[in-house]
Parts: C-alpha cells; sequence; structure tokens
C-alpha cells in the first residue's frame, strides 16, 4: 500500500467508530462530523510521521476525543449562560426525538461533565482499558478512575440504578 | 439491571443507530489537504518571487552611480514561517478573554497555524491556519471565541507586520475578533 492508500485505509476503518464515539461524547451528530474531519485533516498533515507509529489511530482518537472535550466544556459553559439568561429555554437533559434505544440514559450522560462523559463512552462504548482511556484523555490513570465511578454513582442517582461497588 | 449493564447496552444501541458518511468525509479530508498543499505552495512561489525581487532591487542600488547604497531598514517584512513566543500580560479584560499568560503559536510552511495557549485558555485552538496574499497575513486563529466566530464577513483578520531577528510585530488592517487583535498587535511574538 502506498502512503495514500495507508491512510485511506486507516480512515474507512476508524472514521465510523470515531464519528460514533463522538456523538455519544457531544450528543451533537454534526459536531462528531466536523471534529472527526479536523482530526483527521490533522493526521493527514502528519501523516508522514505518524504512519510509523504503533497505532495511528490511537493518535486521531486522542486528537479527536480532546478537541471534543474542549469543544463539550465550552458547550456546557454557554449553556449555563443560556440559562441563567433565561430560564430553562433550552433545559439540558431532555431527551431529543432521536436519541436511540435508552433516552433517559442519554440525557443522564450529558448531564456528566465532559470528562466523565468521555470516560464513560470510552470505557462502555468503546470497552478500552482504563490506561488507554487515561492516555487518550492526557491524565493519570487513577484520575481516570475517579471519573468514571464519580460517573457511575451520579448516573446511578439519576437513573435510580443500582451502582455495584466494583467495575473493574 | 445495575447501571453497568444499562450503560453497555443502551451506548451501544444508540451507537448502532448512527450513520457516519465516512466516504464523503474522506474526500472532504484530503480536498481540505489539496487545498493546503496549494496554499502551501502558494506561499512558497510568493517567498521566491519577493526573494528574487530584493535580489533585483540590490543589484540596482549597488550599480547606480553616485553616492553610497542606502542602509537596509531595520526591520523589513519577512517569511513568517516558524515558533514565536506571545507573552501576553494579565488584566481583566484579558482575563475575561483568557488571554493572559504564555502563547507559543508556530506558523508551518504548510499554511497550518500551530497555537498552544495558556493553561488557562480552555477554547479550542486547533485547526488554525493562514495564509499570505500581497504581503498580508490573513487568519482565523481563535475563530470559535465570542465575537470571532467564523461569518460570512468576518472568518479571517488581517494583518501586515514587520520582522526583526527578535520576532514580529503585527498591525491590524481589518478584523472584527477583538481577542485576535489584541493577541496579534498588543505585544511583540519573540522568537523563542
Amino acid at each position: 500500500m502506498d502512503r495514500t492508500e495507508q491512510f485511506q485505509w486507516l480512515f474507512v476503518t476508524e472514521h465510523p467508530t470515531l464519528v460514533r464515539t463522538l456523538h455519544l461524547v457531544l450528543h451533537d451528530h454534526a459536531a462528531a462530523e466536523e471534529i472527526a474531519q479536523e482530526a483527521f485533516v490533522q493526521l493527514l498533515r502528519s501523516w508522514d510521521k505518524v504512519r510509523d507509529y504503533d497505532s495511528p489511530g490511537a493518535w486521531v482518537r486522542r486528537v479527536a476525543i480532546r478537541m471534543a472535550v474542549r469543544q463539550a466544556q465550552r458547550d456546557r459553559r454557554r449553556r449555563r449562560l443560556a440559562l441563567v439568561a433565561a430560564a430553562d429555554r433550552s433545559a439540558p437533559g431532555v431527551p431529543g426525538p432521536d436519541e436511540g434505544a435508552d433516552p433517559d440514559l442519554l440525557a443522564a450522560i450529558r448531564q456528566l461533565p465532559p470528562r466523565q462523559r468521555s470516560v464513560v463512552v470510552l470505557f462502555y462504548y468503546e470497552d478500552r482499558p482504563m490506561a488507554e482511556i487515561a492516555e487518550i484523555l492526557g491524565c493519570a490513570e487513577s484520575t481516570g478512575w475517579v471519573h468514571l465511578h464519580k460517573a457511575r454513582r451520579h448516573l446511578g442517582r439519576l437513573l435510580n440504578e443500582e451502582v455495584d461497588a466494583d467495575v473493574r | 439491571m445495575s447501571v453497568d449493564q444499562r450503560l453497555r447496552t443502551g451506548l451501544h444501541a444508540s451507537a448502532a443507530a448512527i450513520e457516519p458518511a465516512t466516504h464523503r468525509a474522506l474526500g472532504r479530508v484530503q480536498e481540505r489537504a489539496r487545498r493546503a498543499e496549494r496554499r502551501r505552495r502558494g506561499v512558497t512561489v510568493s517567498l521566491a518571487v519577493a526573494a528574487c525581487a530584493a535580489v533585483i532591487a540590490g543589484t540596482v542600488m549597488v550599480t547606480q552611480p553616485g553616492g553610497p547604497p542606502e542602509p537596509p531598514p531595520a526591520v523589513a517584512e519577512g517569511p513568517l514561517v516558524g515558533t514565536y513566543v506571545v507573552d501576553v500580560a494579565d488584566s481583566p479584560a484579558r482575563r475575561r478573554l483568557q488571554l493572559s499568560g504564555r502563547w507559543v503559536i508556530t506558523f508551518d510552511p504548510d499554511g497550518a497555524l500551530e497555537i498552544n495557549p495558556p493553561a488557562g485558555y480552555d477554547g479550542s485552538t486547533s485547526g488554525a491556519s493562514y495564509e499570505v496574499v500581497d504581503r498580508r497575513l490573513r487568519t482565523d486563529a481563535l475563530m470559535d471565541l465570542p465575537g470571532c466566530q467564523a461569518t460570512a464577513d468576518t472568518v479571517t483578520g488581517t494583518y501586515t507586520w514587520v520582522a526583526s531577528g527578535a520576532g514580529l510585530a503585527f498591525t491590524v488592517v481589518s478584523d472584527t475578533c477583538e481577542a485576535r487583535i489584541d493577541l496579534f498587535t498588543g505585544q511583540p511574538w519573540q522568537r523563542p
């Protein structure tokens, strides 16, 4: 495979899962597609270097998830400001019509802080080990576990579900 | 059902309902890369033309009879490519825009603008670009800040610059983004 074919192969294998993950983190499909695209543009710019890495897919995932966390943090601040300005015009946590099989679950996830949200999606949807999740998010593994445990407790309360003592 | 089971089941079911437009996205990514490459070539050609013009001008000055050639200016427009450090002093307005602190900014040869903001800045800085047209810098840096969002009129700011061995100093030509103007013109950009 030449340079371009290698990139195309990586793109078609990684892009679908990445967009789904970003969608679950952001709850916004257009934003998920846009961030995935931006991350792959950055990957292509650095392709001559990154193609030799053990896992170029991990590189693009790290770039994309970090962008998504930053975007979610901005959205969260804007939503707070909007709520202060206009009571509950767009109350967070209200599921939309296209929120999949478990809208209550997705609405509850949306109430989590962005980093906790990302840990939850990477852990339960992508089935990634915590060491890898911590690497993607740029934090210590122990911090990743703290995010996950806080998220589970919060979700358990919101969904009225039992939370097992140990997830590992 | 435990919260863990519900998360595994619910997230997989929701993800399965999402249909990414992968092939269309691949086309867009490759098109953006081609555009960046064309821009990079344009910048290279512009620099080459500028260099030729400088050589010709120098030759003309040297061969003109009578009078010594004028000394070169202390500062001159020069190529931007490289890394710069921008120390933005603290102030209430800058704190509000999260600008205070040290920025490390790199003009890549391919038209990408790599921006490493200070720790207090939590906006997105990725994907910024620049181009040089008629010795003017156009950039969309910081375009996601309030007041700097992309619209038909405000997607880019335009600046001129002078370069010295120590760094760059920008002057705004047109921009509606308060934060970008401050970052570019509020202080000189130093080479690290």
